[in-house]
Order: structure tokens, then C-alpha cells, then sequence
């Protein structure tokens, strides 16, 4: 029987309190313990970005985090993203999902590159989403409903 | 099942369909969501070497492990000798591996635990005592190697040929080919190849199956439910109605998910084990499952002095793994249309499925089209260059025009092809010169749909006004629910939120023949149609019988439902036949294609999907690197209802085949694969777009579908190889023949030809 | 792909914590900072520790701060994505930058540390080659010693550091620039990809500096390709550098790329991330 750490993750804006093994990933956790499934599984390698969630305001993989390592930080799902969040009106709008699976994660690596890139340009979108894979959209849906998201050219002191 | 649910769709604004919304929000159930209270979960054993003699499993260690409910092994549940197989037209593939592995990563164990982390664990302890045999990946090694389907001692009859990998071999012709070599002043040979490859949807394999008393329930990520239905069936040998198949929201598919993968093996183990099981594979796993067909053509092409095409010899190799799934007729319907849209005087075509030691290949967005146009246009592109004629020009001169035959029994010329290849040309902006250090190249695709295949549709008005339809149409992306919403609203003038469309299970919706070969917004859409026909005679009737005997024509508009002297809702009208809330009319739509059992597919298709795509890149001389400023691509739609979705599809397209143009190949090392895994099979990221992407559509209204609606889905995966290499070839003077075009074949090309 | 085996896990308060832990369990224990290459590690079965201990969260370690001589030092803690945009690496050794810029997604930037990815020792680091050309030095200590070993000595292997069994990497001084430097990497494309290969340049008061990624079994300085490229008087004669490049490196072929490809592409990398280097300074080092 393996060991059960105890400790309190903020998930969504609540603080949750968690009774996990070690091995437990934030990924795994969320979905089976939290029965959040809005953060989908593919690579498990932190190439795909199909399980990308907020850590503190900025887009991580969760597969590659271990749940304990996330303790006492603030994490964000797709769940805690209000339906009338402009970013889902955009992509919606737009036709920047089909299939809808990569969304979750396309969406919050959205919001992390909106909120902390120093300037924000087309190149320095496309490098923020390079890690979310998307088979269906070919993108350009994706790059115009963000456009409408960001404005150009904007500086902050780095 | 998706299931877009009637109620307000208004949290957001803008009028989205509930299922969209549901989507954009993570709320969407995929297989791998979907919990159960008592689920189990399975995992397989796989082995690391193309294949194996098996000699022994040790499983003790493995049933030992925590949470482990069992262990099954090919011995134990052999039945008179065979393990149960499964395939859609061949039941050759086995549950589990009987005495040897065909190819890398063919389960031999599965393990059953309480939770997924249990059962792979356990997995990882389960001992397996092999032989190693050769493997093979090559049309050569296929055919000089041994039979993969010759059965060893012990092992059942195998319905594959026992002394060759030929699974299968269709050839037909012409014309009188010689005379044809005579009158060419040029003739073009080349062997054009291209490697096996991954559909990489983001969603990987997954079924849960649900043990019944009289069968079995099962959720799974599967396109045709109908033909999981009686593949699983058919396995368990069970009536039909015994087994339901409810086809879940995918999170992509593209072919991959066609035909039967993990579905049957979790609805016997299910059965046997008497509890919920779930088999979801990793997204290593999903690579060693499902394919596209490698494939090695031959062609030679022969011009006349007046850039007329004389003759076509086709010879094509398609490897297709080593069970049949549905390869077969990928191989045997593209080779159909071999030579394309061209007049051909003289043709002679042989196309093989051969079997090799690798997982098996599948349907593929495409269906075996996409290989034969890189050769057939490849050859085009070749001519013109040296012709010093241009691409465009060459390709329409002796393009077929509409009304014209293709083939024998065939639908013939469906659309204005030749237009078709104007506009592309016109988009790129052929005319300008070209900047320094770019090339442009065009080429034109097409394919046929599958034919004389039936859809069913039931629409149900219910007591309140509002409408359910049932359609066996599963949902993967591409936007069926979307589209079906609105044929039923605007039919009977009732909100996209008043209708409900319950999708893809077996168990509610009638027959549906399947969900690909962009078919179902024509025959799908058609069979809703038929159905929103029906009720409106039927409306009708009520309103002569109940109130004005003289009415002589239904009305419908937004809201109200008018004839003679009456007008009303909906739901009036149902309450004026029935009484309030008392009753409700159901009607079953059909559109069934036309059969021909002279066609050698068993008849005509409904309409060809026809494309043409232009592309202007430029080559980085140093690197080999390509770098794509513009595509221009047109689609010969008949009629485009949706036109963000459209593009959507065709963006979509387009940018999975820049991806398998430029980077994407499975790469075999005597059978073992080297680089499953996303972290060394390189999709598309939003870093590969092109700089310009224009995606245009041809509205003729010609199709068959609602509105003189053809079906499009395929087409951006069409043509856009062969425009790549037509290009490259404009840039570089390079004519590379073999996908992908990676940095380093392109530069290797330039140097070679230096 | 493996589930994860159990491990304990625990989080270190301290830089003595990380001392203890390692003295305990050098053998069957791992440090965890981002997690990028661990986890991926431990699902792979190349790694089955039995104890994790979470660096995290000890205070200080996610600093960047210049110390006395003038060097900027970066501790273990800190982020791929500071990095990237912190004000002065990008003036003072911009390739660092450049290299944490190009090793993966913004996720991978957002978890991976910098000295976490450099103790990972792969031949492929895209931060290796800017810490060769600066003279980079890693302060290793254990719970025994403390010392200092330059980035040159630094890798023995492919996966393997000179680190010795209890110790560990507390942070990574840069010493003060001589002048510009850049990154410049070649991948399959233009995204997101594992080098095919990279090369660093940086100008010295004594010249050129050349540090290699992807062509040898662990990161390269370049020293006959220094030589070559020193030894012209006003242009470089990149032929002469070509030739040097060839003999000193010894690079795979692999499934992204062949050795012969790899030989070819080196002098172009150094080629434009020479070029880059100048236009970073504005002067050349001649």
C-alpha cells in the first residue's frame, strides 16, 4: 500500500484538500480524484499541450508535474473559465475548434500568452502555442479568433 | 453519442449550437471521460520486436499485483482451437496474439485491473518467452520474404493467401498501350513513394464495454457504429440487436477510428469477466493500432508533340501491414481513378495490397487518393517543366469536361474541373512574376465517394413543439451536429435550440451505412430531408382532416405553420391531431445511392470530390528548409451551407498535408518502428503555417446533396503534396518523388543535382 | 510508455536539505525541479528513483543575481522563461537566451529550469552551447565540498556530468561578456523540434568562441573551429572552417537527421549565429 501524502492544492479558485500517493500526477489527479475531465490525456511527453492548465497565471503540462509538487500553488482548468469568457465567444465565433479536444488546452495557453508575454506579435503567438497540437483546425481559425484578443505591439518593462 | 441538447444555447450569445458551447467548455464526454461505478480497466501486453514466436507467458508476477482482477492470454480463450478474430471484411485479426506476433506491439496479454496506473503496472510484469523472426517494411522484403500469413503449427486457417504477401491484385485497362508509347514524343517514368504514416488525431483509441445478459452495450471511439456493430457481432456470434455500439464524440479521427480497433476486445472481455471494461491506449499505443498505407508507384506517362496525353502505366504497391481492416479497398477503389481526370487513350493499371510485418494500415482522410495523385500529377508537373509549358496549361488542355466518362458504369464528370484549376491558378496570383528565389506549383485531386450506401434518418416531433432526430452520423470534428441542426430547423421552421440530434448509436438510430468519405451531409442531410418531407405531408393531412378539407399546400415559415384557413405552432398543430401534450409524429427518412452490381465497387458514386491547390514557396539553399508563402486551394463544393465550418475542413486538410508533404513518416528499421511518438513524428504546430492560406469554394449547385451540396471533407489532403512538389520544382529545379520533403531530402536533391 | 512506480516524495526547505537528501540517497534518489525531463524519464523506465525531492521551493534558489566579480548567476530554480526574458541575459549573453528559448513549448519554458535541463547532460541541450562559449562555471556543492567546475569540463557523456554521486548544482555563474553572442538552431522545422543541430558563437577579447549542440556525444566547444575562424585576417575563410568543423565533430545519424547532413548544417549554424553575434554587438572581434 503506497504511502498517502496530504496536502491542499487551490484548484479552480477553491482550496481542495488532496489525499494522494507520490506518483500521482497534477494531470491524473485532476481527472480521476477531482473528476475534472475538462484536461485531456494524449502524449504524456509535454509536447501535445492537450492537458495544459494554469499554474499561478502561466500554461504548464500537467502530466510532467507531479500533483505534490503542486501544493499551495493556484491551479486553472478549462472548468474554472467562465461560458461567457470572451475567449470562448472568439473561438466559437470563429470556427477555432472542431473536434473540440485539443480546446481546453489551446484556450488556457491562450490565456497564459495574453497575460504574461512582455509584447505580444503573430510570431510570438505562434511560439506561445507551438506546444498545443491541433490536427483538426489546421490553426488559422485559431490565429484569427486570438487576433481579435490581442493587441499589438503592447509593452511591458521585462 | 453526441447529443445536442434542446434548452437555451444562449449562456454564450451569438445563437452557437448547445453542443458547441458544451465543447468549447470541456463539458464534451470522450470515451476516456466517461465514468462508471465499478469500471475496470485493461492494458496490454506488447512486445518490442516486429515479430515473434511466442513460446511462453509467465503471468504470475502480474496477477499478483495490486488491484490485478486477471490476466488473459491467447490460451485462454481459445475456442475449439481458435481465438476469436475480428476484421470488417475479413476476420483475420485476433484479439490476441495466437502463436506468433505479426507485428510490433500486437497485444499478446491483457491485463485487467481496478484502475488504468494498476493494470499498466501490472503489465510491465508480465514475462514473455520469445523467438524473434524477421520482420519486414518493404515492398521488396514483402515479396521475397515469408508469407505473413502462412499459419504456424498449432494455428488456425488463416483466410489469407498462405504462400504469398499479395493480399490482393487488381488490374485492368485500354486502349492499346504500345501504340500509345509510338505516337509520344515524350514519355515520362518515375517511381513515386510515399511512407507509412500516422492520422495522430489528438484523442487517442478507447472502448468501454458494458456486459448484458443477452449480449453486450459498448462506448467507443469509432466512425461507423452500424459496422462495429456486426464486426463485434459477427466475433461473438451474436444477433445484432444484441449488440448495441454507441459511436462517442471523438476528438479527431480522420480515418483512423473507421474501422474496429480496441472495441471488440473490450466487449469480450467485458462479457467474460462479467463487469464494465475500458481499454484506452497511450498515444505510443494509438501509433502501433492504426496507419496509413505506405505505398511505391510506377508510372509512365506519354505526351504527343501536341501536349496531348497518349498512355498511362500505372503499377502501384501499396503496403498495408499485417491484418486486411479495410485496406484492401482503399487499394482497389483509388486505383479506379488512377489516371484521373485526364483523357487517356491507352491505359494499363495494376495495384497490389501487400501485407508486411508492421500494425496494420486503415482508412485514411483520402482513401488511397492522395498517393495516386502525387504520382499521377507528379508526372504532369515533370512533362510541363520539360515541355517548358505551364503546369496549369497542360492539365487543362487535356483535362475531361463535365458530362464526360471516367470509367466504365461510372458517374461521370460531376463538376467544371477545368474552372476549378483557373481559380486555383488565379488565387496564387499566377499571372505576376514570381519573386526571386520562389516557385509556384498547382495540381489538381479528386476522389470518388463510397457508393450505393443507404442512410436513415428518424425525426421525431415532439408534443411540445419541439424535434428529436436520431441519425446513426457519429461526430469527430467535422461538424455533422452542426449541419443536421440546421437542415432540421430551417425544414421546420422551428430555433437550432428546439431540435436535439442524438447521433451515432446503434441502439436508437436506424441504419446508417457509415460516417466518411465526406458522405454524409449528402446522404445523411438527404435522408433528414426525406424525413422533414414527410412530416410536412403529414402536416397536411392533419390540417385537412381536423380543419380545412380544401387546404392545398403546407407554408413554413419561422415560427408558424400555415395551409388554407389554418395557422399555428408546432405544437398547435400536433395538439389539433392528438389533443395537448397526447401524442406525436415520427417519420424515417432514407436517401439510398444508387447499386450497379456491372461497377466494379457495386456502383456509381453520388459525386466526386474535386479540388485544386496552388502553392508558392521558397527553399532555403543552405538548409533544404521549405518555407510556404501562399496556398491557394478551391473546392468544388456545389453548395456550401456553413461556410466557417467548410473552411474549417479544408484549412484543416491542408495543413495535415503540409504536415505529411514535409515532415511526417513512420520510419521502419527491419520492421521496428524508430519514432512512435509525438515527440519524434512531427505534426504541424502553429509554428508550420504557411504565410497565406486562401481557401476558396466552387458553388455550381450540381451536387446531390441539400441544396446542390457535394461532400467535402478530404479535399484539402488531396492535392497539396504534388503543388509542394511542383513547386520545389519551380524553385530549385529539383523534382523530389519522394514524401516528405525533409530539409535534408531537399537538400541532398539540390546537391545531387549540382 | 510505463505508469509511475512509487516513490516517497518530500520538499527541501533548504540548501542543506538538498545536502542531506543526496547524502542518503545518492543511489536510489532523484532531485525534481521542473519536471521536463524526469517525469518523461521515469515513465520511460531510464530512471526509477525511490525518493523524490522537490527543489522547488527553496528559498533563494530562483534567483538571478549578479555577484561580485560582475558574473550573473543564476540559480537552480530559476525558469526557462525568465531566462528568455530577462533583461540581462538577453544583453549580456543573449544566446543563453536564445537556446532557452528554442528548448521546447512555453509550458516546457514555464517548468524547466535551466540547470535542471543542463545537468539532464543531453547531447542535444540547446542551453549548453551559449554556457560553453561564456566560460560558464556551475557551483557544485554536496553535502562534503563545495567547487567550482567550468561548463567545459562539465559534461562527460551523453546524460552524464561530472557530478559526483551526493552532489548537485546550486546555481551557474556567467561570467561578465566580452561581447555579443548568439543561438541559432536548426530543427525537421520551423516549430518546436529537438536539434538537428546548434551552435552557438560569442566574441571574446581573444576572438571567436564556438560552442556546438547535437554533433558529438556531449555538448562541444569548438576549438579547432576557433582556430580556423582566427586565423583569417579580414574575412573569414569559411571553406578553411568548414574543414575544421568536419574533424572535430562526430555527429549520429538518427531518425531526425544522417551525420552527413548534420557535418553540413554545423558550419551553416555557425554561419548565422556568427552573423547574429556581430549584429548583437555591433562589432566584430577582429
Amino acid at each position: 500500500m503506497s504511502r498517502l501524502l496530504e496536502y491542499e492544492i487551490e484548484v479552480n479558485g477553491e482550496p481542495r484538500a488532496i489525499k494522494a500517493p507520490a506518483r500521482v500526477t497534477l494531470l491524473s489527479l485532476l481527472r480521476e480524484d477531482l473528476g475534472l475531465t475538462g484536461t485531456k490525456v494524449n502524449c504524456q511527453q509535454g509536447e501535445c499541450g492537450a492537458c495544459t492548465v494554469l499554474l499561478d497565471g502561466r500554461a504548464i503540462d500537467a502530466c510532467l508535474m507531479l500533483a505534490a509538487s503542486a501544493a499551495g500553488r493556484a491551479v486553472t482548468t478549462i472548468e474554472g473559465v467562465p461560458d461567457d469568457d470572451e475567449i470562448k465567444r472568439a473561438f466559437l465565433a470563429d470556427g477555432a475548434l472542431q473536434c473540440g479536444y485539443c480546446t481546453p488546452g489551446m484556450m488556457l495557453a491562450v490565456k497564459s500568452y495574453i497575460a504574461n508575454a512582455p509584447i505580444r506579435t503573430p510570431e510570438g503567438l505562434a511560439a506561445g502555442l507551438s506546444g498545443n497540437y491541433c490536427r483538426c483546425t489546421g490553426y488559422e481559425a485559431i490565429v484569427s479568433a486570438v487576433a481579435s484578443l490581442i493587441d499589438q505591439g503592447r509593452e511591458q518593462d521585462g | 453519442m453526441a447529443d445536442s441538447t434542446a434548452g437555451t444555447a444562449g449562456r454564450i450569445g451569438g445563437g452557437f449550437p448547445t453542443a458547441m458551447i458544451e465543447r468549447a467548455a470541456g463539458r464534451t464526454s470522450f470515451v476516456d471521460d466517461i465514468r462508471i461505478d465499478g469500471l475496470l480497466h485493461g492494458a496490454y501486453v506488447r512486445l518490442d520486436v516486429p515479430r515473434a514466436l511466442i513460446e511462453q507467458i509467465d503471468v504470475a508476477a502480474a496477477r499478483d499485483a495490486p488491484g490485478v482482477i486477471g490476466v488473459y492470454t491467447a490460451a485462454d480463450i481459445r475456442s475449439m482451437g481458435a481465438v476469436p478474430r475480428f476484421g470488417p471484411v475479413t476476420q483475420d485479426q485476433p484479439l490476441l496474439a495466437d502463436r506468433a506476433t505479426r507485428y510490433q506491439g500486437e497485444p499478446v496479454a491483457l491485463v485487467v485491473a481496478e484502475s488504468d496506473s494498476q493494470a499498466r503496472m501490472a503489465a510491465q510484469l508480465v514475462g514473455v518467452t520469445y523467438e524473434e523472426l524477421p520482420g519486414f517494411h518493404t515492398v521488396e522484403d514483402a515479396l521475397a520474404g515469408d508469407p505473413l500469413h502462412r499459419p504456424l503449427p498449432g494455428e488456425q486457417d488463416s483466410p489469407h493467401p498462405r504462400d504469398s504477401n499479395v493480399m490482393g491484385e487488381w488490374t485492368y485497362g485500354w486502349g492499346d498501350v504500345d501504340a500509345g508509347r509510338r505516337e509520344s514524343t515524350l514519355i515520362v517514368e518515375n517511381t513515386y513513394t510515399a511512407p507509412f504514416a500516422h492520422h495522430f488525431a489528438i484523442e487517442t483509441y478507447a472502448a468501454i464495454g458494458l456486459p448484458r445478459p443477452d449480449g453486450v452495450a459498448v462506448l467507443s471511439t469509432i466512425q461507423h457504429p452500424f459496422i462495429e456493430q456486426r464486426v463485434i457481432a459477427e466475433m461473438l456470434e451474436l444477433p445484432l440487436p444484441s449488440v448495441d455500439v454507441s459511436a462517442v464524440d471523438m476528438g479527431g479521427s480522420f480515418g483512423g477510428k473507421g474501422y474496429s480497433k480496441v472495441a471488440p476486445a473490450a466487449a469480450f472481455f467485458s462479457r467474460l469477466i462479467g463487469r464494465p471494461l475500458k481499454i484506452a491506449l497511450s498515444a505510443e499505443e494509438s501509433f502501433l493500432t492504426g496507419q496509413r498505407e505506405a505505398a511505391q508507384i510506377r508510372i509512365e506517362t506519354g505526351f504527343d508533340r501536341e501536349h496531348k496525353l497518349k498512355f498511362q502505366v500505372i503499377e502501384a504497391d501499396f503496403l498495408i501491414g499485417a491484418y486486411a481492416d479495410i485496406s484492401e479497398r482503399v487499394v482497389s477503389k483509388s486505383a479506379l481513378f488512377a489516371t484521373g481526370p485526364y483523357r487517356t487513350p491507352a491505359a494499363s493499371v495494376r495495384a497490389r495490397a501487400i501485407f508486411t510485418a508492421t500494425p496494420p494500415t486503415t482508412a485514411f482522410r483520402g482513401f488511397g487518393a492522395p498517393h495516386f495523385t502525387f504520382a499521377l500529377e507528379g508526372q504532369f508537373t515533370e512533362a510541363a517543366h520539360r515541355l517548358g509549358i505551364e503546369q496549369w496549361r497542360l492539365r487543362t488542355s487535356n483535362m475531361k469536361r463535365q458530362g464526360e466518362s471516367l470509367v466504365a458504369y461510372e458517374t461521370p464528370v460531376d463538376g467544371d474541373w477545368i474552372a476549378l484549376v483557373e481559380s486555383a491558378r488565379d488565387a496564387i496570383g499566377w499571372d505576376a512574376p514570381t519573386l526571386p528565389g520562389r516557385g509556384r506549383g498547382i495540381a489538381f485531386g479528386m476522389k470518388s465517394c463510397i457508393p450505393a450506401t443507404t442512410s436513415n434518418a428518424l425525426v421525431s416531433l415532439r408534443a411540445d413543439g419541439t424535434v428529436t432526430a436520431h441519425v446513426g452520423t457519429s461526430e469527430m470534428g467535422q461538424g455533422a451536429v452542426t449541419a443536421f441542426t440546421r437542415i432540421v430547423a430551417e425544414g421546420l421552421g422551428i430555433e437550432p435550440a428546439q431540435v436535439r440530434l442524438i447521433m451515432g448509436d446503434t441502439a436508437t438510430a436506424p441504419f446508417d451505412a457509415l460516417t466518411a468519405s465526406s458522405r454524409s451531409l449528402v446522404h445523411m442531410g438527404n435522408a433528414l430531408l426525406d424525413a422533414v418531407e414527410q412530416h410536412k405531408y403529414s402536416l397536411l393531412d392533419i390540417i385537412r382532416q381536423s380543419h380545412d378539407p380544401v387546404a392545398q399546400s403546407l407554408e413554413i415559415q419561422p415560427g408558424r405553420i400555415s395551409a388554407g384557413s389554418w395557422s399555428g405552432s408546432l405544437r398547435d398543430l400536433l395538439a389539433l391531431r392528438f389533443g395537448l401534450n397526447a401524442g406525436e409524429l415520427s417519420a424515417t427518412g432514407t436517401f439510398t445511392a444508387a447499386r450497379d452490381e456491372r461497377h466494379p465497387l457495386g456502383g456509381p458514386t453520388p459525386f466526386y470530390e474535386a479540388v485544386a491547390t496552388a502553392a508558392e514557396l521558397s527553399v532555403d539553399t543552405a538548409t533544404g528548409m521549405i518555407r510556404i508563402h501562399k496556398i491557394a486551394h478551391v473546392t468544388d463544393a456545389g453548395k456550401v451551407h456553413d461556410r466557417v465550418r467548410a473552411k474549417g475542413l479544408d484549412e484543416g486538410g491542408l495543413v495535415m498535408g503540409i504536415g505529411l508533404a514535409l515532415s511526417e513518416q513512420l520510419i521502419y528499421d527491419g520492421a521496428h518502428l524508430r519514432n512512435g511518438s509525438s515527440l519524434d513524428y512531427r505534426i504541424p504546430t502553429l509554428c508550420d503555417l504557411p504565410e497565406e492560406m486562401v481557401s476558396l469554394f466552387q458553388e455550381n449547385g450540381d451536387g446531390p446533396g441539400p441544396g446542390g451540396a457535394k461532400g467535402l471533407a478530404e479535399g484539402g489532403l488531396l492535392a497539396i503534396a504534388p503543388a509542394i512538389a511542383a513547386a520545389i520544382l519551380d524553385c530549385a529545379g529539383v523534382h523530389i518523388r519522394d514524401l516528405p520533403f525533409t530539409p535534408e531530402r531537399v537538400w541532398r536533391a539540390m546537391r545531387d543535382q549540382a | 510508455m510505463r505508469s509511475l512506480q512509487e516513490f516517497s516524495y518530500e520538499r527541501a526547505a533548504s540548501y542543506e536539505d538538498v545536502d542531506t537528501f543526496l547524502r542518503s540517497h545518492a543511489a536510489d534518489g532523484h532531485l525534481l525541479a521542473g519536471g521536463t525531463d524526469l517525469l518523461v524519464h521515469m515513465r520511460s523506465g531510464r530512471v526509477s528513483p525511490r525518493h523524490v525531492l522537490d527543489v522547488n521551493y527553496v528559498p533563494g534558489l530562483d534567483m538571478v543575481l549578479e555577484t561580485g566579480d560582475g558574473s550573473l548567476r543564476i540559480g537552480a530554480a530559476v525558469r526557462l522563461t525568465t531566462i528568455v526574458n530577462h533583461k540581462a541575459v538577453r544583453t549580456r549573453c543573449r544566446a543563453l537566451a536564445d537556446g532557452a528559448e528554442t528548448v521546447g513549448s512555453a509550458q516546457i519554458q514555464n517548468m524547466g529550469t535551466l540547470v535542471g535541463g543542463v545537468c539532464n547532460a543531453s547531447p542535444a541541450a540547446d542551453t549548453a552551447p551559449a554556457l560553453l562559449v561564456h566560460e560558464a562555471v556551475m557551483n557544485v556543492r554536496g553535502y562534503a565540498r563545495r567547487r567550482r567546475v567550468s561548463a567545459d569540463e562539465f559534461f562527460i557523456g551523453p546524460g552524464l556530468t561530472q557530478l559526483g554521486p551526493h552532489e548537485w548544482v546550486e546555481s551557474i555563474d556567467i561570467p561578465p561578456p566580452q561581447g555579443g553572442s548568439r543561438y541559432v538552431k536548426l530543427g525537421r522545422t520551423t516549430g518546436v523540434d529537438i536539434a538537428i543541430v546548434g551552435a552557438a558563437v560569442a566574441f571574446s577579447s581573444q576572438g571567436v568562441r564556438v560552442g556546438l549542440a547535437s554533433v558529438a556525444p556531449t555538448p562541444l566547444r569548438a576549438r579547432r573551429t576557433e582556430t580556423a575562424m582566427s586565423m583569417s585576417s579580414d574575412e573569414l575563410d569559411w571553406a578553411a572552417v568548414e574543414v575544421a568543423v568536419a574533424q572535430e565533430i562526430s555527429p549520429l545519424s538518427d531518425v531526425r537527421a544522417s551525420s552527413e547532413y548534420r557535418t553540413a548544417m554545423v558550419s551553416e549554424c555557425i554561419r548565422r549565429a556568427y552573423a547574429g553575434a556581430i549584429e548583437q554587438t555591433g562589432v566584430g572581434s577582429k
